[in-house]
C-alpha cells in the first residue's frame, strides 16, 4: 500500500516533467526550487513568505470553521433529537444547503464593507457559509439514527433527557461530529482559497497566487502556491482523521 | 409485593387480555409463552416503557424506575462504552461513580474477568448478554426484569449462569420477573411459573415450584415439567 503511493507520486513527478516540454509549465525542479526559497524568504511583490500567507489563509479557515462548528454541532444534535425542530430548521437548510458557498462572497464583501477590516470578516463569514452546512448535515444524520433501543435503555434505568443527552445521543453522534468536522474543514478551505483571490487582503495564499497571476504569470509562484495549499489541506485532514480514529476505537 | 394485572392493545388490536399474577418479595417469577405472546410487552409495561390499561404495583405503589434492572432481549449495550464502563453506566445515573470495585465484582460475578477493558465489538454475543446482566445487578435493583438472558448462551455457559443466577438470588432476594423459552429454566430457576396462551394472550395458569433438589433429572423436576407443558399445549383447552 504505503509503495503503491509512493509509486503514485512518482508517476506524477514524471508526467508533470514530460508535460513541462510541451505545454507552458515549470518543471518540477524549478518549482521545488522556488517553493524552498519562498516558504521562509519573502517574495518580493508582496513581501511576505509562503508560511506567512500560509498562516493567514489558515488563521481565517480556522476562526470561520470554529464559528461554523459551535453552531452547526449542537444544532445538528437538536435537530436529529427533535423532529418538530427538525422541521422548523430542514426548511431552511435545504433552501440554502445547495448554494454554493462562493456564491456569497460579492454580497458577503457588501454587508461587511462598513466594518472594521471588512474583507477579513466577509472572508471568515465565507467560510462559515462553507462550513456550516456539511458539519449541520453530517452532526444532523448521526443525531437522527441513534438507536432507539439504547434510549430506551438508558430511561429504564431512570436516565432523565440530560442524561440521554450526555450519555447516549452526544457519544453516538461523536462520529458525525468528527466527520463534519473534516468535511468542514475541506469545504472552509476550498472557500478560503476562492475568497482571497476576490479581493485584495494583502496576504492569504488565495491572494498570492492572483497576485502572481496578475503581475505576469508568474507560474512557478503560482504552482507553489498551490502545493501549498494542496499540502495544508492534506495536513489537515490526516489531523481529523488521526484523532478520530483514537476517539473511535471503539468501532 | 409486586402486583400485575394488565391490558395492552397496538393499534387498537388486543395483545394481552388481561394478565393477572403477583410475586411476592423474593419470588423468582418465570414466564412462558409463544414468541409474539406478549411477553417482552409484559416486562416493559412493568418498566415504565410502554402504556397499558391495568395496574402494576408494587409495595401498593407505581413502580419507580429507580428500583428497576433490566436485561433486554438483546444486548444493548453502548457501542462506545467498555465492557466495565457499560456496567457502571447505572451507577453512574445514581450518582454512584466511586463504585468500580462493585461494577469489577459483579463482572467477575458473571464470569467476565480480564474482559473489563474489550468493547462490545469485541465480546461474543454470550459475552455481551453477561455483560448486560451485570449491568443490571450492578445497580442493586429491587426488581429484576430479565428476558431471555440466555437465550444466546451455549448449554453449558447457560447453565452455569443459571447456577450464578440461581445463588446471587438466594443471597440477595430479590424479586425477579424472568422470561424464557425453556421450559426446563423455568422450573430450574422458578419459585413460580407463569404461563401465558392465547390471542390476545391470558395467563393460563400459574404453577408455584418447590423443589426438594435443583436436579433435572429428578421425578419432581419432571412431574412439574408436564404440568407446565399441558398448560401451554392447545390440546388441553377443550
Ligand atoms: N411497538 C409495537 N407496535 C405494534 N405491535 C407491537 C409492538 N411491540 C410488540 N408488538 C406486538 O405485540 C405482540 C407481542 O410482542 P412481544 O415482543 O411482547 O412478544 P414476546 O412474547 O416477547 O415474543 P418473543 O418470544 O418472540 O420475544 C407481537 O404480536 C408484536 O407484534
Ligand atoms: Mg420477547
Amino acid at each position: 500500500m504505503r509503495l503503491l503511493k509512493v509509486y503514485g507520486l512518482i508517476t506524477l513527478i514524471v508526467v508533470w516533467y514530460l508535460s513541462s516540454f510541451i505545454i507552458f509549465l515549470p518543471a518540477p525542479h524549478s518549482v521545488a526550487l522556488k517553493f524552498a526559497l519562498l516558504l521562509f524568504n519573502a517574495e518580493p511583490v508582496l513581501g511576505k513568505s509562503l508560511l506567512e500567507h500560509s498562516i493567514s489563509s489558515i488563521i481565517r479557515v480556522l476562526s470561520g470553521c470554529l464559528i461554523a462548528f459551535l453552531i452547526a454541532i449542537p444544532l445538528g444534535i437538536i435537530s436529529g433529537w427533535s423532529e418538530k425542530l427538525d422541521d422548523f430548521f430542514s426548511a431552511i437548510i435545504e433552501v440554502f444547503r445547495p448554494v454554493p458557498p462562493l456564491a456569497w462572497i460579492p454580497l458577503a464583501y457588501i454587508i461587511f464593507a462598513g466594518f472594521y477590516s471588512p474583507v477579513q470578516i466577509a472572508q471568515v463569514f465565507i467560510v462559515f457559509i462553507g462550513a456550516f452546512f456539511p458539519c449541520l448535515l453530517s452532526v444532523r444524520e448521526f443525531a437522527k439514527s441513534v438507536d432507539r433501543g439504547l434510549i430506551e435503555m438508558a430511561k429504564a434505568f431512570g436516565a432523565d433527557d440530560e442524561d440521554i443527552l450526555e450519555k447516549v445521543i452526544v457519544p453516538s453522534s461523536l462520529p458525525g461530529i468528527l466527520s463534519g468536522v473534516r468535511i468542514g474543514l475541506g469545504v472552509g478551505w476550498m472557500t478560503i482559497v476562492a475568497a482571497e483571490m476576490l479581493a485584495s487582503s494583502g496576504t492569504g495564499l488565495g491572494y498570492f497566487i492572483m497576485v502572481m497571476y496578475e503581475v505576469g504569470g508568474r507560474t512557478e509562484e503560482i504552482i507553489t502556491g498551490i502545493i501549498a495549499i494542496g499540502i495544508i489541506g492534506y495536513l489537515m485532514n490526516e489531523i481529523v482523521l488521526r484523532v478520530e480514529k483514537k476517539l473511535l476505537r471503539w468501532r | 409485593m409486586l402486583k400485575i394485572s394488565v391490558s395492552k392493545s397496538f393499534n387498537g388490536k388486543k395483545i394481552i387480555e388481561k394478565a393477572e399474577f403477583r410475586a411476592e418479595k423474593g419470588d423468582f417469577v418465570c414466564i412462558v409463552g409463544e414468541s409474539g405472546s406478549g411477553k417482552t410487552t409484559l416486562l416493559r409495561m412493568v418498566a415504565g416503557l410502554e402504556s397499558y390499561e391495568g395496574e402494576i404495583t408494587f409495595r401498593g405503589e407505581k413502580i419507580d424506575r429507580k428500583s428497576i434492572g433490566f436485561v433486554f432481549q438483546d444486548d444493548r449495550l453502548l457501542p462506545w462504552r467498555t465492557a466495565l464502563e457499560n456496567v457502571l453506566f447505572g451507577l453512574e445515573l445514581r450518582g454512584e461513580e466511586e463504585s468500580i470495585s462493585k461494577a469489577r465484582k459483579v463482572l467477575e460475578l458473571v464470569g467476565l474477568k480480564g474482559f473489563e477493558d474489550h468493547y462490545p465489538s469485541q465480546l461474543s454475543g454470550g459475552q455481551r448478554q453477561r455483560v448486560g446482566i451485570a449491568r443490571a445487578l450492578a445497580i442493586d435493583p429491587e426488581i429484576l426484569l430479565m428476558d431471555e438472558p440466555f437465550a444466546s448462551l451455549d448449554e453449558l455457559t447457560r447453565e452455569k449462569m443459571q447456577e450464578e443466577l440461581n445463588q446471587i438470588w438466594n443471597r440477595e432476594k430479590k424479586t425477579v420477573l424472568f422470561v424464557t423459552h425453556s421450559i426446563d429454566e423455568a422450573i430450574f430457576l422458578g419459585t413460580k411459573v407463569v404461563v401465558l396462551t392465547g390471542i390476545p394472550s391470558k395467563v393460563r395458569g400459574v404453577i408455584d415450584i418447590s423443589l426438594k433438589k435443583r436436579i433435572r433429572t429428578s421425578d419432581e423436576f419432571i412431574e412439574y415439567k408436564k404440568r407446565v407443558f399441558e398448560l401451554l399445549s392447545p390440546q388441553s383447552m377443550f
